[in-house]
This record gives structure tokens, C-alpha cells and sequence, in this order.
């Protein structure tokens, strides 16, 4: 019999610190709907997701109640559209991106990601097919997420790929400029992209995946902050292992939930269970926020010097206790610092404490990047490249997942509110010092080489 | 030795004190019995416990019950008992219902009305009220036969009446985030298993 404090312990972890499932997202491979008849190809599509995800959101819906723990999206990703677009002309990629949309919406997932691009080293017919068509995609579309991969550890930076989504971000968010710019909220740039990563905006189905998977995004800001407050403000004294400690104990918690509900739902499905991307996935609602966990640590303003270091430990103490929970931990896995998503960041930027500059200092030691930051809309699309090169350096060099997920909100100027809704949140406009000096570097191109990996200093 | 083949269940209470079950445990083994199976639970300072225990041929209820109320101010009830453990009321998948809210007469009694009519069989339960707050945990296991999704809106609906929160779930949740082992149980796909479609 399992003892009172412990069930207690969890009721309130779901009761009051709101802890949930934040994404089941189901992978679908969809090569084998590659069809030189478009017509064709487009009705596997359609077919292929039914028979796949048609029973997913009941599934979902079944297994969060016999847990009670809210499985808050249920998502698709699905193989790189690219690869279905090889051969086609561009005519084909609206229809394909409706037909996304459209069987996202009958099988009633929040959203589709893999609009995706993997361009590293180069471009094929089927990647331009799809980064031509990102601005009209994100504007005609509900669900439709997209992404491109322009650099490696392996492979380097390819500059003409940066320069291009430069353009591609600040053209999908005058696209939607009646939404401040929001198409641009579903479109992340990457380096080293993940192949099972179930949050979105940059889910997709990598090619080492199998057919059909079920990955899981957990959640938990607001459980971390909890515990992390009621230890400093208890009787004993603490220090930062202590608190390292702590939000290790509660990591592992808070993925075993991820991994149990995650089984389950595969297993009813008969299909694979993939992983538990255990990142800490703040939501706007207060007291689900990474940067309420760094106020808890002591960083009185988010942004002060000591921001750096106090993400560094959550992010690893996250990933330690995380690991122990479960053997099946992929995804990003991190602490996640998307400024409109996180209403204590959102405010450090409005208040001038949290700059692009620091954020890109602390997304070298987190998950993901430059993550859903809004830019003032006279932005200039080299400008958004530049940020967008810096932020692929950091992840080809420290060989990590880095994204860039920004949103160059029309007629916005820094301190002015951009609002998008629901988990995307609301998000003052940050400043971009230096802005318009970097063109000249951007228009070079080609690529910045794979960096060495010895004479690490 | 003696063959000890009469079998009682014996059910003592009393103020919980030191040495209870050293009082009880010694007075059955002057009598020649062996205990095979004990339980105890202390509630507002009442102490009650449960013992099984073979005895020698020709031990009376009486004689047990003389025994243990003789070793102390205990109130014993001996009942025969089977060779080997009855099987369990009910079989099916086991599953916490947590009931928290404001204290008020009747909250266990609708609950436990609601399992009974449905067929579900409380394993243990855990009652505490402070200061005018209600927390109740029943381990309870439901048959495959019942409406999860029935049962969770009557409790719900029990719950609303008497403006209690009460939570349905299945018990893995908390092996999951309290123990070390995942729960392994034949709902949960296993560690790698074979796919249809990949």
C-alpha cells in the first residue's frame, strides 16, 4: 500500500501546482505517401494520418482520466514535408499544407509540425519547395507548424540557408500582420534539430524514427517552483546543492508522470513508445513559469548577472533527475525559456531587466534558443539572419540543440505588447541594439565550417 | 510438537500503550498457538489489531478469548477461521479515490454507498479531519465490469453535493512518482514491444 504522505504529496503536485502532460505528440512517417501524382499523394496523406491518429485524442482523453492528470495537447509531427514535396512544383505545397491542416483539425490534434526542411549542407527541389512556401503555409493554415535545420555539429552553418530564413520569419509574420505577426510564432530555425521532439513549434518525425511513435512533453514549472519555495522557506538552511537536490527529486517525479501516461497511451494505440522530452515548458499562466523558479533561486530581476548560472543548474539538475526517472528521456529536454509563453520573462523584458543579449548567453547553457521573443516590426530581414547565425553558432559549437523563434511584430517598437492567444501567449517587444550593421555579413554566404572538436578552450 | 489444527481470527482493542502485542502474542503462546498472520492500526489513540493463529485440537473461542482479555484490559472477539486465506471479495484494478473539503456528517457514508452499489471492494482506508477539513483516501478495487468513466462522474456528482473535491485514479500514478520501479502492470505497453506498423 502505497503510504498517505506520498499520495498526498502527488494530489497536490495536480491539484494546486497544476501538473500535467503538456504534449502527447504522435510521430507518423509519411514517406510511403511520396506519390509523383499529386492527387494521389495527397489522398495517402489524409489517409495515412486518419489511420494512424484517428483513435489519439480519445486515447488521450481515456488515460488522463484514469491517471487524472491532464494531458493538455495531443499534436502530430510528422516526416519532413520536403520529402513529399521532391519532384512537385511549388503549385503542390499549399494543397499539401491544407490537406495537414485540414486532417489535423478531423482528427482533432491541436497541431501538425513537420513542415520542416533539413538544409545544413544544402538545398534539394523538395527543401526550396517548402521554405518558399513558409510565409503563405503559416498564413493560410490553423495548425500547421514549420521548420528548417541550417545547421550542425557535423555539417557547419549554412549561411545562404540563414540569410534565407531571415527573410522567411519577417515575410510570415507581415503576412499574418493583423495577428502581430503570429505566423511567425509557428516557425523555428534550428541547429541540430531532434528527431523526437514532441513541443512545437519544431516537432517533426526525424528519418532515424519508426513509423509510428508516441512521444511525450511534460511540463512542470510550477512543481519545481513549489518545491524550490517551500525549501528556502523552511527551518533548515540551504545552499545551492540543496536546492540542485530538490529540483532533481521533483524532475523525476514529474517525468515518471510523463512516462506512464506516455506507455499507456502507446500501448492502447499498439504502437511504439518513443521518448519523455522532459523540458521544463512554461505556459503564460502565473505560477507556471521558468523565470518564477529563478526569482525562487534568488535572482531578484530575470536578467540580473547570476541569470546564466542559475538556468545552468536547473537545466542540469532537470536533466539528471529526469534521467534517472525514466531510460527513454530524448527531445530537447531542458529548461525552456520562451519569453511570450512565460509571463515572468515576458515582464523582465518589458521592464528593460532581460535583454536578447543575456537571453542568448542563457540559452547557451538551456534548451532551446532565441525562443518566441518578439522584435520590433522595422526589423531588417539580415538583422533577424545575423541573430539567427549567432544562435546556430552556439549550438554547432557547444554541439547542442539551439532554435530561433522570433517574431518581428508589423508596426511594433520596443515596450509595445504583441499578443498571439492561448499557450503562445503575449510579449513585449525587445530591443535590437546594433540593428541594420550586420548585412554585410550575412550576404557573404556559403558556410561557416564544422568546428574542431579538440583544443577545447 | 502439538498439532495445531483449529484456526481462529482474533480482533483486539484497547487504549493504544507500550507492549500490547508482546501481552497479546505471549498470552496466545501459553496457549499453545502460533500466529500466522497480524495486522494493527492505532486511530485517536485507539489501538486495534487482528491476529490470525492456529491452535492444539480442542482449543475452544472461549478459552482464546479468557486468555487475551485476562492479559490486559483488552476486548478480544475470536471467530474460526479458514486453513488458507479466503480469496479477495473482488477482483480488478486498483485504484485511489481521494475525497478534500470542508468536514460535514455523511461524506464517508455517500462514498461508500457509491462502491457498494457498484460492485467495488475498499482495501484500506485513511480518514483525518483537522481543523474542520476532510481528507479521506480509500484504496479501493474496481471490477473490469464497472464504468470508469460512470463511476468517476457519480463520485463526481457525490463530490459536488457535499462540496467535496474527489479524485478517481488509478493507483500506478502514485507508484510512478513515489517509487523507485515504474509500476509494471499488463496496462503499460512494456519496456520495448513488438509494433504492427513500423
Amino acid at each position: 500500500m502505497i503510504p498517505t504522505e506520498d499520495i498526498l504529496h502527488t494530489i497536490e503536485m495536480i491539484r494546486i501546482e497544476k501538473l500535467d502532460v503538456r504534449a502527447v505528440t504522435m510521430g507518423i512517417n509519411l514517406s510511403g505517401c511520396a506519390d509523383g501524382d499529386s492527387g494521389h499523394m495527397l489522398r495517402k496523406v489524409r489517409t495515412r494520418i486518419h489511420a494512424a491518429a484517428g483513435n489519439l485524442v480519445a486515447c488521450c482523453e481515456e488515460v488522463a482520466g484514469k491517471y487524472g492528470i491532464p494531458i493538455v495537447n495531443k499534436r502530430l509531427a510528422i516526416s519532413a514535408a520536403s520529402l513529399l514535396l521532391e519532384g512537385h512544383g511549388p503549385k503542390v505545397c499549399l494543397p499539401l499544407a491544407r490537406v495537414l491542416d485540414e486532417s489535423a483539425a478531423e482528427v482533432e490534434v491541436d497541431m501538425i509540425g513537420g513542415y520542416s526542411a533539413l538544409v545544413q549542407k544544402g538545398f534539394s527541389d523538395g527543401d526550396r519547395n517548402v521554405i518558399d512556401s513558409i510565409p503563405e503555409v503559416l498564413g493560410t493554415t490553423e495548425r500547421v507548424c514549420a521548420s528548417v535545420n541550417v545547421a550542425s555539429t557535423k555539417a557547419g552553418v549554412n549561411m545562404d540557408a540563414v540569410r534565407l530564413m531571415g527573410r522567411q520569419v519577417k515575410a510570415a509574420a507581415e503576412r499574418t500582420a493583423d495577428r502581430d505577426g503570429f505566423g511567425a510564432t509557428k516557425l523555428v530555425v534550428f541547429a541540430n534539430i531532434p528527431e523526437d521532439n514532441p513541443f512545437m513549434a519544431g516537432a517533426f518525425l526525424g528519418p532515424g524514427e519508426p513509423g509510428t511513435v508516441i512521444n511525450i512533453g511534460v511540463s512542470g514549472p510550477g512543481v519545481i517552483k513549489r518545491a524550490l519555495e517551500r525549501l528556502v522557506e523552511g527551518a533548515e538552511p540551504v545552499d545551492l546543492e540543496r536546492i540542485a537536490e530538490e529540483i532533481k527529486r521533483t524532475a523525476f517525479r514529474v517525468t515518471r508522470v510523463g512516462e506512464l501516461l506516455g506507455r499507456d497511451v502507446a500501448g492502447k494505440l499498439g504502437v511504439r513508445f518513443g521518448v519523455v522530452d522532459l523540458s521544463l515548458a512554461p505556459t503564460p499562466r502565473v505560477g507556471d513559469s521558468v523565470g518564477e523558479i529563478l526569482q525562487v533561486m534568488g535572482i531578484a530581476k530575470i536578467g540580473a548577472p547570476g541569470s546564466t548560472a542559475a538556468v545552468a543548474l536547473l537545466n542540469d539538475a532537470v536533466k539528471k533527475g529526469g534521467l534517472f526517472a525514466s531510460s527513454s528521456v530524448g527531445g530537447l529536454s531542458g529548461a525552456f525559456i520562451p519569453v511570450s509563453e512565460d509571463q515572468a520573462l515576458s515582464s523582465a523584458v518589458g521592464a528593460g531587466t532581460l535583454s536578447l543579449e543575456k537571453l542568448e548567453a542563457m540559452t547557451s547553457v538551456c534548451s532551446v534558443g532565441i525562443d518566441m521573443v518578439v522584435l520590433p516590426g522595422d526589423t531588417d530581414a539580415d538583422t533577424i539572419a545575423a541573430i539567427i547565425a549567432d544562435e546556430m553558432a552556439i549550438g554547432v559549437v557547444n554541439n547542442k540543440t539551439t532554435g530561433v523563434r522570433v517574431i518581428p511584430a508589423p508596426g511594433k517598437k520596443p515596450g509595445d505588447k504583441a499578443v498571439f492567444g492561448g499557450l503562445f501567449g503575449e510579449g513585449y517587444v525587445a530591443e535590437v541594439r546594433n540593428a541594420g550593421s550586420s548585412e554585410r555579413f550575412v550576404a557573404f554566404g556559403g558556410r561557416i565550417p564544422a568546428p574542431l572538436h579538440s583544443l577545447n578552450n | 510438537m502439538e498439532r495445531l489444527t483449529v484456526r481462529y481470527a482474533i480482533s483486539v482493542t484497547t487504549r493504544d500503550r507500550v507492549g500490547i502485542i508482546a501481552d497479546v502474542s505471549e498470552a496466545l503462546y501459553q496457549l499453545g498457538g502460533n500466529l500466522e498472520a497480524l495486522s494493527q492500526t492505532v486511530v485517536w489513540g485507539w489501538f486495534t489489531m487482528i491476529v490470525c493463529g492456529a491452535f492444539p485440537e480442542g482449543t475452544t473461542p472461549e478459552q482464546v478469548k479468557q486468555a487475551v482479555e485476562s492479559a490486559g484490559d483488552f476486548i478480544a472477539t475470536v471467530l474460526p477461521s479458514h486453513d488458507a486465506p479466503t480469496p479477495r471479495p473482488v477482483e480488478g484494478e486498483p485504484f485511489v479515490v481521494t475525497v478534500v473539503g470542508s468536514d460535514k456528517p455523511g461524506i464517508v457514508w455517500r462514498l461508500t454507498r457509491c462502491f457498494a452499489q457498484t460492485g467495488i471492494n475498499i482495501e484500506d482506508v485513511w480518514d483525518e479531519v483537522r481543523d474542520g477539513h476532510i481528507v479521506v483516501i480509500f484504496h479501493v478495487t474496481v471490477p473490469p465490469h464497472v464504468d470508469r468513466k460512470e463511476l468517476r462522474y457519480n463520485l463526481e456528482q457525490v463530490g459536488e453535493e457535499l462540496g467535496l473535491s474527489v479524485m478517481l485514479q488509478h493507483q500506478d500514478i502514485f507508484t510512478a512518482t513515489n517509487a523507485l520501479s515504474m509500476p509494471s502492470r499488463s496496462s503499460v505497453a512494456p519496456l520495448t514491444r513488438p509494433t504492427t506498423n513500423d
